[in-house]
């Protein structure tokens, strides 16, 4: 059935062969999951050495709409250890602008990767974001849903 | 898709194909009623809650109309889990309806096919390979021509009676003319002859082709086919030619293109400008192209390149990471000289159109998806 392949199924299965055969540092797919199902990935990555996280591992899901790459994946850390971050919510959600209003069709999920792994080794002090509290109890499911406040680059 | 090794086993002559630009299939062939292969054609026509509802298309002429009308209410009722539940229900159905009696007398054409395949034979006797299927409704055959070319040609019975040119070539991999495609013929031999002159005159045509796909690295066709009358070259890292051949007029001078970022172009096409004049209708055509694009040789591309895996390769389309799109290759590139990056032109219409990007006139323009800078590319309809 591979001719009935849709651009973005050959996409999806064209990154996530190349994730599996050489995935960058610390990041690694969970590929029985994704064959299954095409839509959700589970990728578990580790904290870089010689940052706030190293020795941690975290699990991020990222879900593809059938209008990928147009529309940006929904990326979240999921599981029982979410990065003490201020830019990543007790609930998973990340604050990253290239996940929402900076999506670019040339991204892939490998840069989204690389982004998430460099925004977590820049951090200098665990902390969660400000409204963690707030933003936990009033937001939606989706993260893409929320409107972005992008408040700055340095973390 | 469990139900797909089912489909098979049960409807082996089913053919399931998607439609363009949308997540529908086209379900056509041929299924098993009363011991009679039956032609059914379907379409997949809306997708609710996971169910999907289907159209007749096509129903086999053995069945009257008000089979097909049956049908096509019970479709209209019914919405199926799948391909296999839909052709189960049409298929129980049919087994219930009586098919129109017409069963034609084919004595004589058949007398008349094996009388002609067996002269074939006997005249032809440098055949590769010849067959006559065993429900005598084609023949296939090979022949090797005077360069150790190996070419193939099927051959079908019109078992209509309308005509006497009951022979007439079906399937070939020749490059084809309009004014002069083979016509029916009641004569085997006349007609598979003609089919021999035909690649006896294309001789230099394939031989030009073989010389492009030993000695330069073409791009596209991927698997060339010896109908396929352009190939695309590699001339460098980010630039490439399409060189277009008449199969019919080889010493004609060939069309070029070029494709690559705008200064590399130009110098091509200064130098190809320049040399244009001093084309002459030479023996040795190769030579003649290598002396209009200024070259010594075609570069080769390294083959070292291709070896780490490359999300991206060189000339693959930056959106949807593959060359070809519906048989299209990248065409628009990024004139930002550092990033070059290729795209389908429909890739980069759908991104600036889902981006809101701006019109003017047929041009479309936004921001390059990997380097920022403004590009655009035609309007598509």
């Amino acid at each position: 059935m591979t001719s009935a392949m849709s651009p973005s199924e050959r996409r999806l299965q064209k990154e996530l062969m190349s994730l599996i055969k050489d995935p960058p540092p610390g990041v690694s797919v969970d590929a029985e999951q994704a064959e299954q199902n095409l839509l959700q990935w589970t990728i578990h990555m580790e904290g870089a050495t010689g940052t706030l996280y190293e020795g941690e591992s975290f699990q991020l899901q990222f879900k593809f709409s059938n209008k990928y790459p147009f529309d940006s994946p929904e990326v979240t850390f999921v599981g029982s250890n979410i990065p003490v971050h201020p830019h990543v919510y007790s609930n998973g959600h990340i604050c990253l602008s290239i996940l929402t209003d900076d999506w670019s069709p040339a991204l892939s999920v490998q840069a989204v990767c690389l982004s998430i792994v460099s925004m977590l080794s820049s951090c200098r002090e665990k902390q969660q974001p400000p409204d963690n509290a707030f933003y936990v109890k009033t937001c939606n499911k989706n993260p893409k849903k929320t409107k972005w406040w992008y408040h700055d680059d340095s973390v | 898709m469990d139900y797909l090794l089912d489909l098979v086993l049960q409807y082996p002559l089913i053919k399931l194909k998607a439609i363009e630009k949308s997540d529908k299939v086209l379900i056509r062939g041929k299924m098993l009623v009363k011991n009679k292969d039956i032609f059914i054609a379907l379409k997949q026509t809306a997708i609710i809650n996971g169910r999907s509802k289907y159209k007749l298309i096509k129903l086999d002429e053995d069945f009257n109309e008000s089979t097909a009308i049956q049908i096509k209410q019970i479709l209209e009722k019914e919405s199926f889990q799948n391909v296999l539940e839909v052709l189960n229900k049409i298929h129980k159905h049919l087994e219930t309806e009586k098919p129109l009696i017409n069963l034609e007398n084919h004595c004589e054409i058949y007398r008349k096919v094996i009388h002609e395949y067996s002269e074939f034979t006997k005249f032809f006797l440098h055949l590769k390979t010849s067959k006559l299927l065993q429900d005598l409704s084609a023949i296939t055959a090979s022949i090797t021509d005077s360069n150790y070319r190996e070419h193939s040609v099927k051959i079908t019975v019109d078992f209509t009676q309308k005509t006497s040119d009951i022979f007439e070539i079906s399937e070939f991999d020749l490059p084809q003319r309009i004014q002069d495609t083979f016509k029916p013929n009641e004569n085997l031999i006349v007609l598979f002859d003609q089919f021999l002159a035909r690649i006896e005159r294309l001789q230099p045509y394939f031989d030009l082709m073989e010389e492009f796909d030993r000695n330069t690295t073409v791009l596209d066709p991927e698997k060339p086919k010896r109908s396929d009358s352009h190939r695309r070259i590699w001339l460098g890292e980010n630039i490439s030619t399409i060189i277009t051949i008449d199969p019919y007029n080889v010493f004609q001078r060939p069309n070029f293109k070029f494709l690559g970022p705008e200064y590399l172009v130009e110098s091509y096409s200064n130098h190809l400008n320049n040399n244009l004049g001093n084309w002459v209708c030479q023996e040795n055509i190769f030579q003649g192209i290598l002396d209009l694009l200024g070259l010594e040789d075609f570069p080769k591309r390294p083959t070292t390149k291709n070896q780490h895996n490359l999300l991206v390769d060189y000339g693959e389309c930056s959106i949807c990471f593959s060359l070809r799109l519906n048989e299209k290759l990248p065409e628009v590139i990024c004139t930002n000289k550092r990033c070059e990056k290729f795209y389908h032109n429909e890739c980069l219409y759908g991104w600036f159109v889902a981006s809101n990007a701006k019109i003017v006139f047929n041009a479309i323009s936004g921001n390059c998806p990997n380097c920022e800078k403004t590009i655009s590319c035609p309007v598509l309809e």
